[in-house]
């Protein structure tokens, strides 16, 4: 796999916290890419892998990350992330152009156990 | 390994979490470097020292406005995030992410113990595992257990073992993985007694056989009502709009006038908030201008509310009350065990004292009760 998509809710946040959302992921996983997916601050936050990682390590770095970034409880392993320039249509709402307000750096999955996963004692 | 309970986490989660949020002035909770920290959960901002961050363990200790009788709050992401993240009606949803206990297959916690782990920490995990079972309390100074809906203080060491061994399991890190250990008796009993232990468990201050009301004077629900401290034995009881039933009863009894109506009913509401007395012995007299007018059954009708029963009752000959002195003394001494005393006709007298300290039926109780009539002899 070469990149893990989360899918973030603002839904879930208190309003003090959605606001502060995007500075929440950039302090607490830099290399996230962020891309609005909704006027109400919904994003998807895309971890780029420098190197293609196999189902179980993606899984497990996966299961780590959501939780760190709080990610939707009820989001796939596999979704897939909406198109920078896309139009998103959900009814209801107003069409939302998919924009990237943060641009991903690529990172080993080495990397990621060590700092989230890795027991420094 | 569950991904939150790795030192790595906790750590940028904490860091992360700290330097987004901000106190009620608007200044940041953390400045980055700083071993302190503005308290994330009542921090207005002035006092950027308040809290000492562990950020290895996940968690800030609050010596400021979280702290109660002395000691500090220890605050964990958990804490924060449903605090300051997590929308009220949500947490249930990512209560799970932050889940820093290790599970078993069947769900139950690992609580590791390593020569590097402070004891009280350890104290700490089992009694706040043990109290999100739900089944286990603080009853005094004694771990309380409910079973078969009732409460049961366990203490012998043996038990308290078994009933930390039936809810989680106790481990120990080794090179191939975790290593599953016994405690003893003896451990049992130690971590039993440490406050850390203690303190995580929801006290009980009263265990109520009836219905039972708050200070609030809202009827407590079977259960543990934390607010109030009660623990119900009892069925649920629906309390009614109207008294209607109160009124039939009290209209076939000819008080004298309204003031005695309200003073009776007062006593009958005595026997409703028996936490407030415990220990004490409530006595009331029914007076009467003549007998067999109902003295009897009004008193009785007192002690059902706290026994649930007809309870027995002291009669005394005109030639006992007419001791005078010594007649006093025996019937405190017989009230002390919970009787109802009805004086000799001529006396035209009923009490229902310690009526109301009956059916004690935890040791706790009882032994208090019996602390406080030796203390009264």
């Amino acid at each position: 796999m070469r990149a893990l998509v989360f899918d973030v809710d603002v839904q879930f946040f208190c309003p003090e916290f959605r606001t502060s959302l995007s500075d929440y992921l950039a302090l607490a996983m830099p290399e996230l890419e962020q891309r609005p997916t909704s006027a109400a601050g919904n994003l998807h936050a895309i971890l780029h892998f420098s190197a293609p990682v196999k189902y179980e390590p993606a899984k497990a770095i996966w299961e780590a990350v959501r939780r760190l970034v709080f990610a939707d409880p009820n989001a796939n392993f596999l979704a897939k992330a909406r198109v920078v320039g896309s139009l998103k249509n959900k009814a209801g709402a107003a069409a939302f152009r998919v924009v990237q307000i943060r641009r991903g750096k690529p990172i080993a999955a080495k990397r990621i156990i060590h700092r989230l996963t890795g027991d420094s004692t | 390994m569950t991904p939150a309970a790795t030192t790595g986490f906790k750590r940028t989660m904490l860091q992360a979490l700290l330097q987004t949020l901000r106190a009620r002035n608007g200044d940041p909770l953390w400045d980055g470097s700083s071993p302190h920290c503005v308290c994330p959960l009542h921090g207005t901002g002035n006092n950027h020292a308040q809290c000492s961050l562990d950020l290895d363990r996940g968690v800030c200790t609050c010596w400021g406005d979280c702290a109660s009788d002395g000691k500090p709050r220890r605050i964990t992401l958990a804490d924060i995030a449903k605090d300051r993240v997590i929308a009220a009606g949500s947490w249930s949803k990512f209560a799970p992410y932050l889940d820093t206990i290790q599970r078993t297959k069947d769900g139950r916690p690992i609580i590791i113990r390593s020569a590097r782990r402070p004891v009280a920490e350890v104290a700490h995990d089992i009694g706040a595992q043990l109290a999100k079972t739900g089944a286990h309390y603080r009853l005094g100074r004694q771990l309380a257990e409910i079973r078969n809906g009732n409460v049961q203080i366990l203490d012998k060491a043996s038990e308290i073992a078994g009933a930390i061994h039936t809810n989680l399991e106790i481990a120990v890190r080794r090179r191939f993985g975790l290593q599953f250990r016994t405690l003893t008796s003896h451990d049992a009993l130690v971590f039993s007694c440490m406050a850390p232990f203690r303190e995580e468990l929801p006290a009980i201050e009263f265990i109520a056989h009836g219905p039972a009301f708050d200070r609030d004077v809202q009827l407590v629900s079977p259960g543990y009502n934390a607010r109030s401290k009660i623990f119900s034995v009892s069925e649920s009881v629906e309390p009614r709009a109207r008294a209607t039933h109160l009124t039939k009863f009290l209209d076939e009894v000819s008080f004298r006038d309204q003031a005695s109506r309200a003073n009776y009913v007062a006593l009958l509401l005595t026997g409703l908030f028996p936490q407030h007395w415990l220990g004490a012995r409530p006595m009331g007299w029914i007076d009467a201008n003549q007998s067999v007018v109902g003295k009897t059954m009004l008193a009785q009708c007192c002690a059902a509310i706290v026994s649930g029963g007809d309870v027995g009752t002291i009669r005394f000959s005109p030639e006992e009350a007419a001791l005078g002195g010594d007649h006093g003394k025996k019937t405190s001494t017989r009230l002390a065990r919970g009787l109802l005393a009805s004086l000799p006709p001529g006396s035209k007298r009923a009490s229902v004292a310690s009526a109301m300290a009956l059916r004690a039926k935890n040791s706790s109780l009882q032994h208090r009760i019996s602390r406080a009539n030796s203390s009264s002899t």
